[in-house]
């Protein structure tokens, strides 16, 4: 939860328009669904209280942290392995994803952000003069080169 | 009162339910990331419960198996969804459907 509170951080979300509901057709259904859902959840609550009682007596070591650590380290010590290289890949592949790639050329790319970056590498055949180009985002370096129709380039619209 | 385990099962099966309602109505990328972490908590929240009322501990390993997961899936998603911000400057999943037939 908190890597998600940075990532909108990171995002700066801007308020979203207010877009027709898809699925129109489905609220009524939806809500009857809904009425069921709350009904059987009340009858569960009301009436249902005679669940089997919980076993008492005699000393539970459910909950305590011997319990926890022997199970996991003897019956259930491939499972735990298991999940540690799964955080190692997912490790791996967040740093590869989160990476700033290339996005206009092959090896360069405007990342949101003001950068200034001569004009020659961004496009080899642009223009003949050399002041850089400054821009926040792709479309905007794309914009200023004129370069939007090259084929190299990737379409955002489609 | 003591809370009896069906008010669990019955908490958890509202937690699961706005989950899954939440991911197939909201068209924002992080509000539905956090509708799938909704979804395992309400999953870890039966164990817990299954775990409490059995005496049996290997609910609540399954608990930790299920954190673990969900924070490898939280990384690696967060990863994607900086990615798709980069490219598409949305967090729309909408505008995110060129795969789409």
């Amino acid at each position: 939860m908190v890597l998600v509170v940075f990532v909108i951080m990171l995002l700066n979300v801007e308020e979203e328009e207010r877009r027709p509901l898809r699925l129109q057709t489905l609220v009524p259904i939806a809500i009857a669904l809904a009425a069921v859902f709350f009904a059987e959840t009340a009858f569960i609550i009301f009436f249902v209280q005679k669940s089997p009682a919980t076993p008492t007596g005699g000393a539970s070591d459910v909950g305590l942290t011997s319990s926890i650590g022997s199970g996991l380290f003897t019956t259930y010590l491939l499972p735990f392995e298991i999940t540690s290289i799964l955080l190692l890949m997912a490790v791996v592949g967040a740093m590869t994803l989160a990476r700033r790639g290339g996005l206009i050329g092959a090896n360069i790319g405007v990342v949101p952000g003001y950068q200034s970056i001569a004009r020659d590498v961004l496009e080899p055949k642009a223009t003949p003069d050399l002041s850089p180009v400054e821009a926040r985002t792709s479309r905007e370096a794309e914009a200023l080169l004129g370069v939007s129709d090259a084929p190299h380039v990737r379409k955002k619209e489609d | 009162m003591v809370p009896q385990l069906s008010w669990y099962l019955a908490l958890s099966a509202v937690l699961f339910t706005i989950g899954v309602v939440g991911v197939m109505i909201k068209r924002n990328v992080i509000s539905m990331f956090m509708c799938i972490e909704l979804m395992l908590n309400a999953v870890n929240l039966t164990f817990v419960a299954f775990s409490s009322f059995f005496r049996d501990v290997t609910g609540q390993l399954f608990v930790f198996i299920v954190m673990t997961v969900a924070a490898a899936e939280a990384a690696v998603g967060l990863g994607i969804i900086i990615s798709i911000f980069r490219n598409r400057e949305s967090l729309d999943v909408d505008d995110a459907s060129t795969l789409k037939l």
